[in-house]
């Protein structure tokens, strides 16, 4: 796929960090990552991912539907060191 | 057959009697205490001292060659037993099972990526990442990760590098580095040791070549790599500027510039454990991209972080000269030098 516009990624890690920042040490994330909105209208390429140990976790943390215009969409993945 | 203890005194010194007088015989193999052989039939009922040889010889043949001082013949009776003169040559029946039959396991010489490595402490096994050279000393390094190549808390520099790991039979003789840093203040399970002793380390992926150069992981890109556990096998990058918690020994620690590497179908596996340390590469160029350290089964997923990043906290290169067998064949029939 095509580079993604530096200026749309640089907007994205911002929105990011704001999301690291509040949800990073919640005890059921395991990682929280920019990836492709699955969703997107033109233009509007990227999403935030938080990702939750558990999928029981989806129903009980909350989280916005989108921090600065980027949507938020919840994975399930417990990460170990291989 | 039960033996009385008479018997099997006599049948001692009988067999001593035989060794002293036989058992020096080129031509004789074994000498033990057992039931003889008549016409083909071990026989149960009966006892003999057996003298085994390595060819059976009679008449003439015999004749000649105990005038030769070849051997001597056996007599019928030693000790009071009848002897027996079965025939057979003996081996040692060694099991290579140091020598395990997948070659990323082996032992290597020259040493290049996806094949086995471990610190001298632990024993486990993953992956020998990428040939690096340190930016101050010029010295040539190995790159892994911090839990590969240091392993716990209390490693320090100078710990040892086996290769292969020891969970692949590795022990303090294959030794091929020392533990020279990690970048894990910076939030990286990166970590770089440097060679010592007699054997290389090339730039070479097992099964997939050298690596060409270094690439920004971005999203939808197609990726391969090359792992101790699982090999080669394929991916493409879902997500990029990560940040993952994960535990280490019951220390939880943030680790960052994650990009996530997903199967590109239902039934593909990215990675096992065993694989950390392994470099992804961008598929179509092999400029690497990212280097592995986590995973997850349910979904399977792969997590790596930016190699931009590492080499960075690192402060090393990734060597990316192509070895002289990427040469073309008619030029290497002219240059090609001993490893």
């Amino acid at each position: 796929m095509s580079p993604i516009d530096p200026d749309h990624l640089e907007r994205a890690r911002k929105a990011l960090e704001k999301l690291i920042q509040g949800y990073i040490h919640h005890p059921d994330v395991t990682l929280i990552d920019i990836g492709l909105d699955p969703n997107a209208g033109p233009g509007e390429l990227l999403a935030l991912r938080v990702h939750v140990r558990q999928s029981a976790a989806k129903e009980t943390l909350q989280l916005p539907a989108e921090v600065d215009g980027f949507p938020v969409y919840i994975e399930t993945g417990d990460y170990r060191p291989e | 057959m039960q033996l009385d203890s008479s018997t099997i005194f006599r049948a001692r010194r009988a067999i001593n009697e035989a060794v002293s007088q036989h058992l020096f015989d080129r031509n004789v193999s074994m000498i033990d205490f057992g039931f003889p052989e008549h016409g083909g039939r071990i026989v149960e009922d009966e006892i003999a001292i057996r003298i085994h040889v390595r060819k059976k010889l009679y008449g003439p043949q015999l004749e000649a060659a105990a005038d030769l001082e070849l051997t001597k013949p056996i007599p019928e009776t030693i000790g009071g037993f009848q002897t027996d003169v079965p025939e057979g040559s003996y081996y040692a029946q060694q099991h290579w099972w140091w020598r395990p039959p997948n070659p990323r396991a082996a032992r290597s010489d020259p040493m290049q990526g996806g094949i086995s490595i471990s610190n001298a402490r632990h024993y486990t096994y993953a992956t020998l990442g990428a040939l690096v050279r340190d930016r101050i000393t010029g010295d040539n390094m190995i790159l892994s990760n911090w839990h590969v190549l240091a392993g716990d808390w209390s490693a320090r520099p100078g710990l040892g590098i086996l290769q292969p790991g020891r969970l692949d039979g590795g022990t303090s003789l294959d030794q091929v580095a020392t533990l020279a840093r990690d970048a894990m203040a910076v939030n990286l399970d990166a970590a770089v040791a440097t060679l010592t002793g007699p054997r290389r380390l090339i730039n070479n992926q097992m099964e997939l070549g050298s690596v060409t150069g270094l690439s920004e992981p971005q999203l939808g890109m197609n990726v391969i790599k090359s792992g101790r556990r699982t090999g080669i096998t394929y991916g493409r990058l879902t997500s990029i500027e990560g940040v993952a918690r994960i535990s280490y020994s019951w220390v939880e620690r943030l680790i960052r510039h994650v990009v996530t590497v997903e199967p590109r179908s239902a039934r593909e596996q990215t990675s096992q454990g065993g694989d950390s340390g392994s470099l992804w590469l961008k598929e179509d160029t092999r400029e690497a991209v990212g280097l592995h350290f986590a995973g997850s089964d349910f979904p399977e997923r792969a997590l790596a972080m930016d190699v931009l990043a590492v080499l960075e906290a690192l402060d090393v290169d990734l060597v990316a000269e192509l070895e002289p067998a990427r040469i073309a064949p008619e030029i290497r029939a002219r240059e090609l030098v001993p490893a």
